[in-house]
């Protein structure tokens, strides 16, 4: 009997010896992420520090001399992104509301559900072909911002409507039920209660989003083009050409009529990494500020 | 069978919900059978149990909330009023606003204790008197004097027992008839569970309720007639006894309400 129990005992102490062993690795990879992250950015900004200033991205760019800036890149990645975001957001918050809300189990619902995930899978170069096919070349408007921008869409509306779908389905049934409980109908109770209930969600992912589509490069190399309007790049005509700054990124790295294209291209980079890292950080603090302000606790 | 029928000292009340023959299933299977109950208007219903017996199912016959779940199905009558309140071309949007719903756990929407109460109102396209509106079904509610001082702010900063008093305020701004309470203080302490139930008393003077419960004490001391539901050996829920709530808790006829009611099992 005593010997049964010192062989257990012996067994418990060799549990807890895993139990620590393995929580210190778990916690390890957890480090790791940070560490990786840091790596990036850190790598990334000091490279383009030197071009780090307002000089640089309020300033045209440069065709032969050094020197240039990279304004219309900057102004561009923000007009075709918030194009792309007014048509993928209204679909796709329509979208994930019917999945959510209204679907019913069965074989159309999947078939949605699978364009979507399918959707949120194709590679984005792949993505930027066919819009080449079919905003560029069957439309005959050539190379445009708004080619651009349907483009991007074609990325962004699979996770808009997922976003959309999570926010709506993960509210508690208890409101759907306090709603149509004193006779609402469904719609009223999606638009009045859940969509409000669910505005922080919603308002997280969508920024979550922009910061993906911001830095996009493959799906706008055929749609927007790679040149930009250098002398009036601040007008807003859609149809104008429209290189983002990822795409210029990768230009530059291609082939460069400017002698300093490297450090031009370092700049750009540290101002996407800066400008992803606002949207998600913005997603964060936007998204609390709003749920206090609904909870007004 | 039934107290209801019998002839009692006072005037009998009006029926004001009457089911007939009910059977609900859930898909295949056989939740509720052949349950057959009068609801006498502007009095308190209990409907009382234990788990699994099917109360809550009940309860939301009375509404069509049961609608909100896929593949259940009713047979037989329950007429509101007289009019028949089961099946396909009944008005369940209309219906609803006639007989509200409390919920066990308080519901307030995440929005203002004044947008919460006035939600029906606008939803029905009340415009006019909105203010009124709030402010008499707070009133009735009595929510009032806690909250007019607050009620641009948000309704999740009240208490449990506050936010399940405003989730009834929210109910009676529609002006329904019967309001349906499906274990309405499970969640709340001790002394917000008596003002819900002093609040009941009070609103039974204009409005029918019917209220779940799974604390005996509760129906004892609230209602005017209990309805007792159990599970039958087949595993379907049924109404064993009904009747005045003084009969069933001191004369009753069942002995299975008996062994219940004095705690020997449940």
């Amino acid at each position: 009997m005593s010997a049964s129990s010192t062989t257990r005992r012996a067994t418990r102490t060799s549990a807890y010896l895993v139990d620590r062993v393995m929580t210190g690795v778990i916690r390890l990879t957890a480090l790791f992420l940070i560490v990786l992250l840091a790596a990036v950015v850190l790598r990334l900004l000091v490279a383009g520090w030197p071009e780090l200033n307002l000089r640089f991205i309020t300033s045209a760019p440069k065709s032969v001399e050094a020197g240039g800036g990279i304004a219309p890149f900057l102004f561009n990645s923000i007009y075709i992104l918030v194009l792309s975001l007014l048509i993928s957001g209204p679909i796709g918050l329509a979208a994930g509301i019917y999945m959510a809300e209204f679907a019913p189990p069965g074989r159309i619902t999947n078939a949605v559900s699978v364009a979507i995930e399918t959707l949120a899978t194709l590679p984005s170069i792949v993505v930027g072909l066919f819009g080449l096919l079919l905003f560029v070349q069957q439309t005959h408007w050539g190379f445009t911002r708004l080619g651009g921008a349907l483009a991007l869409t074609v990325i962004n509306l699979p996770y808009a409507v997922r976003i959309a779908e999570d926010s709506i389905r993960s509210l508690p049934t208890a409101l759907r039920e306090g709603s149509l409980g004193i006779g609402a109908t469904r719609w009223q109770t999606v638009y009045r209660v859940l969509v409000p209930a669910a505005l922080p969600n919603l308002i997280t992912g969508l920024i979550l989003i922009s910061g993906r589509a911001f830095g996009e490069a493959a799906a706008l190399l055929y749609t927007a083009g790679g040149s930009a309007e250098t002398r009036h790049f601040f007008n807003l005509n859609p149809f104008a050409p429209g290189a983002t700054m990822a795409v210029a990124l990768f230009n530059l790295r291609q082939d460069a009529s400017v002698p300093d294209s490297p450090l031009i291209s370092d700049g750009i980079a540290a101002v996407l990494v800066l400008g992803v890292l606002i949207f998600n950080l913005s997603a964060r603090f936007l998204g609390r500020a709003v749920v206090r302000r609904v909870s007004g606790t | 069978m039934s107290a209801v029928s019998t002839p009692g000292i006072d005037a009998l009340p009006e029926t004001k919900i009457e089911v007939r023959n009910l059977n609900f299933f859930y898909g295949d299977f056989l939740a509720l059978k052949d349950v057959s109950l009068a609801v006498p208007e502007k009095q308190i219903t209990a409907i009382i149990g234990p788990s699994g017996c099917g109360k809550s199912t009940f309860i939301r016959v009375f509404n069509r909330m049961y609608d909100l779940v896929p593949s259940t199905r009713v047979e037989g009558h329950i007429l509101f009023d007289g009019e028949d309140i089961v099946g396909r071309k009944v008005d369940v949007v209309g219906l609803r606003q006639r007989v509200g719903m409390v919920f066990q756990r308080p519901n307030p929407f995440p929005m203002s204790i004044y947008d919460n109460v006035a939600y029906g109102p606008r939803i029905l396209g009340w415009k006019q008197n909105l203010d009124e509106i709030v402010e008499t079904s707070l009133r009735k509610a009595a929510l009032w004097d806690e909250v007019k001082d607050r009620l641009k702010r948000s309704a999740l900063g009240l208490s449990g027992g506050q936010q399940q008093r405003l989730v009834i305020a929210r109910v009676l701004a529609v002006e329904p008839e019967v309001i349906l309470m499906d274990e309405p203080a499970s969640a709340l302490d001790p002394v917000a569970t008596l003002k819900i139930e002093e609040l009941a008393r009070d609103l039974k003077e204009n409005y029918t309720i019917v209220i779940v419960t799974h604390n005996m004490q509760q129906a004892a001391r609230a209602s005017d007639y209990t309805a007792f539901f159990m599970m039958a050996p087949e595993r379907y829920g049924e109404l064993v006894e009904t009747g005045r709530t003084v009969d069933i808790f001191n004369r009753p006829q069942n002995k299975l309400t008996e062994d219940y009611i004095t705690g020997r099992f449940g």
